[in-house]
């Protein structure tokens, strides 16, 4: 890692925080990065059945960005990302159950069955969507961080994307504009070493180490270990505040493996299984588990309290994704178009 | 009542979109310093100041992307990108974003945008410069597309937009900011998708928009010289689009004819053509006749460019034989 | 100069025809109106006539052939007139309207796209007719065969404005017929059986059938388009009431049977050659005077009401007349009426005799320009010299188009009737 904070002087963040940090707390990070992987794993379980159709990209391995970055953030504030988004759906707090039934292409799926997998969408919670073109929702992102400045509100924008949006001509254009307009958003690049199956040190000049990449354009930029859900906590802490002060975006990479193929259609032949298996070893869930274990902070009673209660949750929203309506013939037409204002 | 240049209906129209509503604001390219590459916002920037008048940098995509963000939560952004031919840039956040998010979310978004942007050749601009885009975006579910051929269109029209949620490209044609036309001092609105009969008539109907609507009208008063009746019709939304109008009047005058600057192929004119033998076929008394410009790239010499946009003279020979009248 | 014959069109649906049989050869001679072939189509074979005559100069289509509407069969003309090679230049008949179209639509002066936007749709491939959409429609509900209207249109095509002008040209019609199966009503009532065809529920809507929606369509034409005048008189039928008896005493062994009407039809016919403008046509470019005297009689039937004509009546007399009608009536009861029975009347008589109505009035049938309608003959009062005598009296009114007649000259056509009705040895012997 060449540098994880924001301050001049270097420092190494470690574990060592988690001292700390209250049971409760550790054990709700614990929970929320568990739910992200059990709910992944049991929708590729439905993917193989037929019940989840279409592209399913699973976030596991990579559950420690989400985790450790949206739960720092207010209510008021946005987050916005790509199609890998189960996660980020989940860490911002959408009812598993609607994720599912909307993966299952259901009524009561979080965007009606009619987004699917990489379109999920929750307005209230503002969860500003998944967006499945890639470097696509980086303009968007702008623009929600100009809305905000332009209401003369505090909100700041957190943007997901990954290592391969940066090669989109749509990055530079949103570093550019978010940086010469000082807009309030936490860039957060969740860089898993390859844009779909192409190794990021073969798409992109300088390597596979991204966060230079917003030095031109003055803003500040950080790399941090992804897969430790303390390391992603601390900066973005760190990183908010700064945008939240009004001084324009920050940008964060945070380095990270998929586990999984890109998609369920990925047989990964491009990665070799020892690359894979030496990262499952360092599976960002299991490390937290140990570290907290370690520290004193919960012990195997409660980790497997948690785990209990996460199936169950898990179990609940499969049933009712698959117990859920279809969307109706009727719901073809609708929302294409917004009603008039006033309506 | 007044006469106005279409440019400066437009500064109207968007002047008043700035003094009544703070949710609005503009932003394009060179909107501001220079006052607009058609003079439409010439001092705007004084008057507004450099929040609510954004000069943007040559970014189309970030800057149209920035619009459609900025609606997401309830700004209703006026986006002006220079030149259609510029928006081919900003395509995938006009069409794989703007178009889509009421959809994709079920309803939970409104994109309440207006992409203004100028259209249509004729100025000797060459190749990439004088191209008509708005068929295509016609063709896209979830945009409306209006395209207004008269001042008191685009002023009346606008303030409808103004209302809409709905991401809409406003595309003013380049040749008609000169034109004048008379624009009532009172409050006055335009819907969107009710087309105008521009000139009655009983012979042949004559279907145009945006700058072909002068053109049908020029080829409709060389057709009264030889007692051939025409009505023409200015579309002026392509969606939603008033195929009744021009439904009701193909059954009046059994013979129909539609003008469109751009390319022939894939031409909304082929849409239009489609609809009304789908709906009237057994209304017509000839084939539905297409003008559209040839299936060729702008040229830069005047000569040949012209060759290339329909003519009025183009317009009565084309009814006349195709209808034998 | 040489004529060519063309395969008929004798149906709306039919698209070609099948030459069956030859009855003359080549080089034989030919008169107008003479059947020439047979011809096969989906429903029939008929006789095809010529409608030139001439010497039969070359067969183009020979037995057995399968031949377009509208393509040419045979060559007729003088003796010894050169035919070209007809069916090379038929076959190419098709391409050469293309040919033609796409010279005269080449403006040197227009740029090279203009072509593009004007190019008018290729032409028929198999001989089939150009009409617009709404040419076919107003055809099919005018019950106009497209394949005797000629095309204004580009490349010959059939218009709105051809449909609409077209008048039926007598002259030529037994050699153009107009095609009615569809339409022809299968049981035409016998005019004093006329029964109400009625079966209905009520607060029900029943549909317009084709024959209540022609009726519809050609009287609300008549009266918008023809501006009516009307001029009544009583006939004293007395003396034609009696001759009628004598005659048909007479001649019952003959298997004669005169009618009121035929009387009434035969005085018609006299005076329309002393006033023809009432056997013409008013058409916007003058008034055309028909060569031969159809008379229409109005047929009610369970559908609705037909006026078909006895055709080229004028030299007719009084006994012929009453079979033709009599022969009219029972072939529109099994639906054989030709065509031009059907469209060619030039006068129309209308009579409700057997009702016991005094008087009405009725509706041109265009594109006729008269009709007379005549009431019951009843047993009236009238004053003869000063003396009360029982009369046989007729109430007759003629309908009449103000723009090729006026008031005085219907009244002098209608007294000229009632003239010949009330001394009628002049006519009925």
């Amino acid at each position: 890692m060449k540098r994880s904070t924001f301050k001049e002087e270097q420092k190494v963040t470690t574990t060592s925080n988690i001292e700390n940090m209250e049971k409760q707390e550790a054990l709700g990070i614990f929970s929320r990065m568990l739910l992200i992987r059990r709910f992944e794993e049991e929708a590729e379980r439905l993917y193989r059945k037929g019940l989840v159709r279409g592209f399913l990209h699973t976030y596991i391995g990579e559950e420690a960005i989400a985790v450790g970055a949206i739960p720092i953030l207010r209510e008021d504030d946005y987050v916005i990302g790509h199609y890998r988004d189960h996660g980020h759906a989940l860490a911002r707090g959408i009812d598993p159950k609607a994720a599912m039934a909307e993966l299952c292409g259901k009524s009561t799926g979080c965007s009606g069955g009619k987004g699917g997998s990489m379109h999920l969408f929750d307005i209230e919670k503002h969860f500003m969507g998944g967006h499945a073109i890639v470097g696509g929702q980086l303009p968007l992102a702008i623009g929600i961080a100009l809305g905000v400045k332009l209401k003369q509100l505090d909100s700041v924008v957190m943007c997901f994307f990954g290592d391969g949006a940066v090669n989109e001509g749509e990055f530079h254009e949103a570093m550019n504009i978010a940086s010469l307009w000082k807009l309030p958003v936490v860039f957060m690049l969740e860089n898993n070493l390859y844009g779909m199956g192409t190794d990021v040190n073969r798409s992109r000049a300088g390597g596979s180490s991204i966060y230079g990449a917003a030095e031109p354009y003055m803003i500040p930029a950080v790399q941090i270990d992804g897969m430790d859900v303390m390391a992603v906590r601390e900066t973005v802490i760190e990183g908010v505040a700064k945008v939240r002060e009004g001084q324009g975006p920050v940008f964060i990479e945070s380095m990270a493996y998929r586990f999984h193929g890109h998609s369920m259609a990925d047989p990964s032949n491009y990665r070799d299984n020892e690359e894979v298996q030496e990262n499952r070893t360092r599976d960002p869930i299991d490390k937290f588990r140990d570290d907290c274990i370690e520290a004193g902070k919960v012990d195997g009673n409660d980790i497997a309290l948690v785990a209990e209660q996460i199936d169950i949750l898990v179990q609940e929203a499969r049933e009712f994704a698959e117990q859920s309506p279809e969307p109706t013939a009727e719901d073809l037409y609708t929302h294409i178009y917004a009603e008039p204002e006033g309506n | 009542m007044a006469e106005m240049l279409l440019r400066d209906a437009m500064s109207k129209a968007l002047r008043e979109a700035l003094d009544e509503d703070d949710r609005s604001f503009l932003m394009g390219e060179d909107i501001g310093a220079y006052g607009g590459a058609y003079a439409v916002t010439r001092g705007f920037l004084e008057k507004y100041g450099e929040e609510r008048v954004r000069d943007t940098p040559i970014s189309e995509s970030v800057f149209v992307g920035a619009g459609i963000g900025s609606a997401m939560i309830g700004m209703r952004p006026i986006v002006e990108v220079m030149t259609i031919n510029f928006t081919l840039v900003a395509m995938d956040q006009i069409i794989n974003h703007a178009a889509k998010l009421s959809y994709m979310s079920n309803g939970q978004l409104q994109v309440p945008l207006i992409i203004r942007t100028v259209t249509g050749g004729g100025g000797q601009l060459a190749a990439t410069h004088s191209q008509s885009f708005e068929n295509w975006y016609a063709s896209v579910p979830g945009l409306r597309v209006v395209v207004p051929a008269t001042p008191y269109d685009a002023l009346g029209m606008f303030r409808s937009c103004r209302k809409d949620n709905n991401p809409i490209i406003f595309a003013e044609h380049a040749l008609l900011y000169r034109v004048k036309g008379e624009v009532p001092e009172e409050y006055y609105e335009v819907p969107l998708g009710k087309a105008r009969i521009a000139k009655p008539g009983t012979d042949v109907t004559l279907v145009a928009y945006s700058g072909m609507v002068r053109v049908a009208e020029e080829a409709a008063a060389k057709l009264e010289e030889d007692d051939i009746s025409s009505e023409v019709i200015d579309l002026r939304c392509l969606s939603p689009l008033d195929l009744d109008t021009v439904i009701e009047s193909v059954k009046k005058t059994n013979r129909v004819a539609i003008v469109e600057e751009t390319w022939k192929t894939g031409g909304f004119s082929g849409t239009i053509a489609s609809d009304i033998q789908e709906a009237a076929f057994d209304e017509l008394d000839g084939p539905v006749i297409r003008i559209n410009g040839p299936d060729v790239p702008a040229p830069y010499a005047r000569n040949i460019e012209q060759l290339m946009i329909p003519s009025s003279d183009w317009v009565v020979k084309s009814v006349k034989y195709n209808f034998g009248l | 100069m040489a004529t060519e014959l063309k395969m008929p069109q004798m149906g709306y649906d039919m698209e070609e025809g099948t030459v069956v049989r030859w009855l003359k050869e080549e080089g034989s001679t030919v008169n107008r109106n003479e059947a020439v072939a047979e011809i096969e189509t989906d429903k029939a074979v008929v006789e095809f006539e010529s409608d030139s005559e001439g010497v039969l100069l070359k067969i183009v289509a020979p037995e057995g052939t399968i031949v377009p509407v509208g393509q040419t069969i045979a060559v007729v003309g003088n003796a010894g007139e050169e035919v070209g090679d007809v069916s090379d230049t038929l076959i190419e008949q098709t391409t050469a309207i293309n040919d033609s179209e796409t010279e005269d639509s080449d403006p040197a002066d227009e740029p090279e796209q203009f072509h593009e936007t004007t190019e008018v749709i290729s032409g028929p491939s198999t001989g089939r007719i150009l009409a617009t959409p709404i040419a076919r429609r107003i055809a099919e509900e005018r019950r106009i065969s497209l394949a005797n209207v000629s095309g204004s249109g580009p490349g010959g095509r059939i218009t709105k404005k051809d449909v609409e002008e077209y008048e039926p040209d007598l002259s030529s019609q037994s050699t153009s017929p107009v095609s009615l199966e569809t339409t022809i009503p299968k049981e035409t009532g016998n005019d004093s059986t006329l029964s109400v065809p009625v079966t209905f529920m009520p607060g029900e809507k029943q549909p317009i059938s084709r024959m209540r929606q022609q009726i519809a369509r050609v009287t609300v034409k008549s009266k918008t388009e023809k501006p009516h005048f009307y001029v009544s008189a009583e006939i004293n039928m007395t003396n034609a009431m009696s001759l009628r008896k004598q005659i048909n005493d007479q001649l019952k062994d003959d298997g004669v049977r005169l009618t009121v009407n035929d009387l009434i039809v035969k005085a018609c016919i006299q005076a329309l050659q002393k006033y023809p403008k009432f056997n013409a046509y008013y058409q916007d470019d003058g008034i055309q005077y028909n060569d031969k005297i159809n008379i229409a009689v109005a047929i009610a039937d369970n559908e609705g009401l037909i006026v078909p004509a006895i055709l080229d009546c004028g030299e007719k007399s009084l006994r012929q007349i009453s079979q033709m009608i009599k022969d009219l009536a029972e072939r529109s009861s099994s639906g054989t009426l030709s065509p031009q029975e059907y469209t060619g009347g030039t006068f129309a008589i209308s009579n409700l005799g057997m009702f016991d109505v005094s008087s009405f009035v009725a509706i041109i049938h265009p594109p006729q320009s008269a009709v007379l309608a005549v009431g019951t003959v009843s047993e009236k009062p009238i004053v003869i010299d000063g003396e009360i005598a029982v009369g046989q009296i007729m109430t007759a009114t003629i309908s009449a188009d103000h723009r090729i007649v006026d008031g005085a000259e219907g009244a002098q056509f209608l007294i000229e009737v009632k003239r010949l009705l009330q001394s009628p040895t002049s006519f009925m012997v």
